[in-house]
């Protein structure tokens, strides 16, 4: 209507034409904001299939995989949960696919990457793991250190794989701070410039702190609260079921031994009604045991042990790193071992 | 300057409807429905439950593990809280919480009842997208120092009001042939209706509703006729009919005048009142059965199945006389293709992994069921809607459906009562009783624990239209078309939405979509405890064996009258007591 009044009209004063163009324009800016508004809906409308898959891609991580203790080869189905909680074990076997593998078995075409985080926001180390999915090129520091003078081979190769610190003499001792779990190779701390006993008081602090020592062989004497002995075997048997290795009882360890272990602990393994392999509690941190590294089977199980005890520090997503216009994430608060985190997921296009 | 003027009002008017239509185009095609994708209040309920005391690394939690307030440290989070709670400590329970939030949760806004009572607000609730989770927990009361005596009381029998519901299913098999014409076949459908034994049957009525309206029918009850309709019919003051204990429900649909298939659009329902001492009685949520289909045509089956709780496994037996069979799961108004199979020995099975992997593949998983209702849609040889009468193809009723799912409540010690929900109100008429705006009500009182709202509608849909179609439940948003659901004859969901006080469920179509409120059939579900727990302390133990019936009478309600009460008397003096079990529930909001 107000075209056809235009055109009868066009010849009886610039005050109209200034009206029309002021309609003109804010019809233009209108129809402007209303296409744009299309393209929106259009936009967002991707946006909730993208959340929808995010939600289902949360909600596996949290239930339970089958089997229960599936691995990248058998899995029908995964999943992070074993129990009431996350278990890094599962997380790391996930982390162990090829990304596409990842998405395959999430049957997702988005691009995604997770990561846990503390109630400050700061993303956690999970065992020299800062996030699944897409590499984020997210910084990562193991707070973890290896001492030894005989390595065994598969050791110091993931030690290295780790990032670990490698030491063979004192120096340990005077960066001890630096660290939240030793691995110590039958380190022998008899001789050196610090006597046994001095070693003795800074690794039992170093414990009773919260930190963490895996070690083996011979330590140089007797210390966190137990005794070792000699003692000779060639196989032991695990009596019970080691969730941090995934190993179930009655499971074989081919291993040969000189050296036992006397005291109270949670016994893992033992032969011949020898102590070779345990788990300790000391202060307010925790040892593991085992007689000799160089075991015959169970080496990834022994790495796992390793990886899952490693704490460390992640740097910051970089959001920057992702090109894309349609980045979706969702958060749920869960347990993974002991501890409270939050999973963040992300997904884009 | 006045035609100036008209200028300038007619860009006004342009952009104040430019305006409007992009404000009404936003609100009706992405309405925001988040409450799916909200967790938070389900993870801090799980969370808490699930972590241990010295795994949640509070100072505040292990100074009172220290100074004895409270002990076992592989005790879970929630258990103190509650221990606390029966305490009467509310300092010490919102420290806890307070320190929980800011550790892990600083960014979110919570709240946490116990008993319905506020607890904890990290902030004012919002009025809208509240989400709420619930969890039970009872345990041990640590040094209550009082003497005297406590009591509880459990209602080892009670007679409660009940009522039965068999919702008829979705059943066509074609009464025509390929030009249209009569093809002279009968559509048998037999429902059981399995009455709890000891039942005393107050009323029963069938309500009939056939797939076309022209459909002609006959109705029997264990072997006697009842009468004969077309289209739908009501028979009431059928209890005679029945007994307790197993019955068969058979309706034979034949030919009218024009519609092409026999059978039952999904309406249909037997409704048995009884009264029945028990306190349990809970069906088997587990199986599924169909019912007894027979014809000489190919028969499709659409099968609606409740989710009440979280889904773990389901798996598809049925036991057939055809040549091959087709399952399609059907959820929010698509279809999915699960496969087809030849039929060996009369027997066509889906186990859970086939399922599972399937609906993986269409980016489905269990957990997006829960709450709602799933169709199984099953296919009897490749499904024509006209075809010449072959061989009898026979669907016996040992077939079912295996679900296997947590309840959301803890059904122990509890009694399940089913209300038929008859208040309701409707408006905007489409055609005769069919309306497209219809609201149900029902009251919930926050000393039982609701469990689901299930409903069944008399269903009108005009072909060639595409109507919007919105569920809700008091302003929550359940369901939203797209897609459109075209056969729109099941709808539920579980008690999240539930309010203390007057309930709303509603629904709301445009035109092309209408429900028949009259023939609807909607029930409400929730359990009553048959118990009290220990409640105060008395001088007296007659004081304290009183006090807990007068509590149990009060928590049973009107629904329920108590046959046989046991008491149960405490005296106590610097001993631990049970507390629980108590109701916790976590809301929280964004």
């Amino acid at each position: 209507m107000a075209g056809l009044r235009l055109i009868n009209m066009r010849d009886k004063g610039q005050a109209y034409w200034m009206d029309y163009s002021m309609a003109l324009f804010l019809f233009l800016v209108m129809l402007s904001i209303f296409l744009a508004s299309l393209s929106n809906i259009e936009s967002d409308s991707g946006i909730q299939e993208m959340k929808k898959k995010a939600d289902f891609v949360s909600n596996t991580f949290l239930e339970e995989g089958m089997p229960l203790r599936w691995t990248s080869d058998n899995f029908s189905k995964i999943g992070f949960r074993v129990g009431k909680k996350l278990s890094k074990l599962r997380i790391y076997e996930f982390d162990g696919m090829t990304y596409y593998d990842e998405k395959s078995a999430l049957a997702l075409r988005y691009d995604f990457a997770v990561v846990f985080t503390n109630g400050s926001g700061a993303i956690q180390n999970l065992g020299n793991l800062c996030v699944i999915g897409k590499e984020m090129n997210i910084t990562s520091r193991n707070r973890i250190a290896y001492y030894g003078n005989n390595f065994t081979d598969f050791i110091i190769k993931n030690m290295t794989g780790f990032n670990a610190d490698i030491y063979t003499d004192e120096k340990l001792f005077s960066n001890l701070d630096n660290y939240t779990l030793l691995v110590l190779e039958n380190p022998d701390f008899v001789d050196g410039n610090y006597s046994f006993a001095e070693k003795r008081e800074m690794l039992e602090n170093f414990v009773q702190a919260g930190n963490k020592i895996i070690f083996g062989g011979n330590l140089g004497g007797d210390a966190f609260n137990v005794s070792f002995v000699n003692a000779f075997g060639k196989n032991a048997t695990f009596i019970r079921e080691v969730s941090e290795m995934d190993i179930m009882q009655n499971e074989s360890l081919n291993l040969s031994y000189n050296y036992a272990v006397n005291g109270s602990v949670d016994v893992l393994a033992s032969g011949d009604g020898h102590i070779v392999f345990a788990r300790w509690n000391y202060g307010n941190g925790t040892v593991y045991y085992l007689s000799n590294f160089s075991v015959r089977n169970k080496k990834k199980d022994i790495i796992k042990l390793i990886r899952y005890n490693i704490n460390g520090l992640c740097g910051n997503f970089d959001f920057d790193s992702i090109d894309s216009d349609a980045l979706v994430k969702i958060q749920r608060l869960c347990i993974v071992e002991n501890r409270i985190l939050t999973m963040e997921v992300y997904l884009w296009k | 300057m006045r035609r100036g003027i008209y200028f300038s009002m007619d860009a006004l008017l342009a952009t104040m409807l430019l305006v409007s239509g992009i404000m009404a185009f936003r609100i009706l095609y992405i309405a925001p429905n988040n409450a799916f994708m909200d967790y938070t209040s389900r993870d801090i309920g799980n969370v808490m439950a699930d972590i241990s005391c010295q795994d949640a690394g509070l100072p505040y939690l292990e100074q009172l593990m220290e100074n004895g307030t409270l002990r076992d440290n592989n005790a879970s989070f929630l258990e103190k809280l509650g221990e606390l709670w029966a305490q009467n400590k509310k300092y010490e329970m919102r420290k806890l919480l307070n320190d929980f939030r800011r550790k892990y949760l600083p960014e979110s806004e919570f709240s946490v009842y116990i008993q319905n009572e506020l607890v904890y607000n990290t902030y004012h609730e919002s009025e809208t997208n509240i989400v709420s989770a619930k969890r039970m927990v009872s345990g041990i009361t640590a040094n209550r120092t009082q003497t005297g005596y406590i009591a509880r009381a459990i209602a080892s029998k009670a007679v409660k009001n009940n009522t039965l519901v068999v919702m008829g299913d979705v059943i066509t098999s074609a009464v025509t042939n390929p030009w249209g014409w009569n093809n002279y076949n009968s559509v048998y459908v037999v429902y059981t209706v399995d009455i709890p034994d000891g039942a005393d049957i107050s009323d029963a009525y069938w309500f009939i509703e056939a797939a076309w309206t022209d459909n002609k029918f006959s109705a029997y009850i264990n072997g006697n006729y009842i009468g004969s309709s077309n289209g739908d019919a009501t028979f009431t003051n059928l209890k005679d009919y029945f007994h307790s204990g197993r019955n068969y429900a058979e309706v034979v649909y034949s030919y009218g005048w024009g519609g092409y298939e026999g059978g039952e659009d999904g309406a249909s329902h037997i409704v048995v009142k009884y009264t029945v001492n028990t306190t349990n009685t809970v069906a088997d949520m587990s199986r599924h059965y169909f019912a007894d289909v027979r014809s000489k045509c190919s028969i499709r089956y659409k099968k609606p199945v409740f989710i009440s709780g979280e889904l773990d496994s389901v798996y598809v037996n049925m036991s057939v006389n055809s040549t091959n069979a087709t399952l399609i799961i059907n959820y929010n108004g698509n279809d999915y293709l699960i496969s087809k199979k030849s039929v060996v020995n009369y027997s066509a099975i889906w186990s859970d992994s086939e399922i599972r992997s399937q609906l993986a593949g269409y980016g489905l998983n269990y957990t997006n069921f829960t709450g709602k209702f799933v169709w199984f849609d099953v296919d009897l040889d490749t499904y024509e809607s006209s075809e010449y009468t072959g061989n009898l193809r026979e669907l016996f009723n040992k077939s079912y459906i295996y679900t296997e799912q947590e309840l959301s409540s803890i059904v122990y010690k509890y009694i399940d009562i089913t209300d038929t929900v008859d208040d309701y109100d409707y408006s905007e008429q489409q055609s005769g009783d069919f309306y497209r705006k219809v609201n149900w009500y029902y009251n919930y009182s926050n000393s039982s624990i609701p469990l689901f709202l299930k409903a069944q509608f008399a269903w009108l849909y005009y072909t060639g239209t595409t109507p919007s179609q919105v569920v809700k439940s008091n302003h929550i948003i359940l369901y939203q078309s797209p897609p459109l659901i075209h056969e729109f004859a099941r709808f539920g969901h579980d008690g999240d939405s539930v309010i203390n006080g007057r309930n709303n469920f509603s629904l709301s179509f445009s035109y092309g979509y209408a429900v028949n409120p009259f023939n609807s059939f909607v029930t409400f579900s929730y359990l009553v405890p048959n118990m009290v727990p220990y409640g105060a302390t008395f001088d007296t133990e007659g004081e304290a064996l009183n006090d807990a019936k007068e509590r149990l009478n009060e928590t049973l309600g009107n629904a329920i009258e108590a046959l046989n009460v046991e008491t149960e008397a405490l005296g106590i003096g610097r001993v631990p007591s049970l507390w629980g079990p108590i109701l916790v529930e976590v809301r929280s909001w964004k």
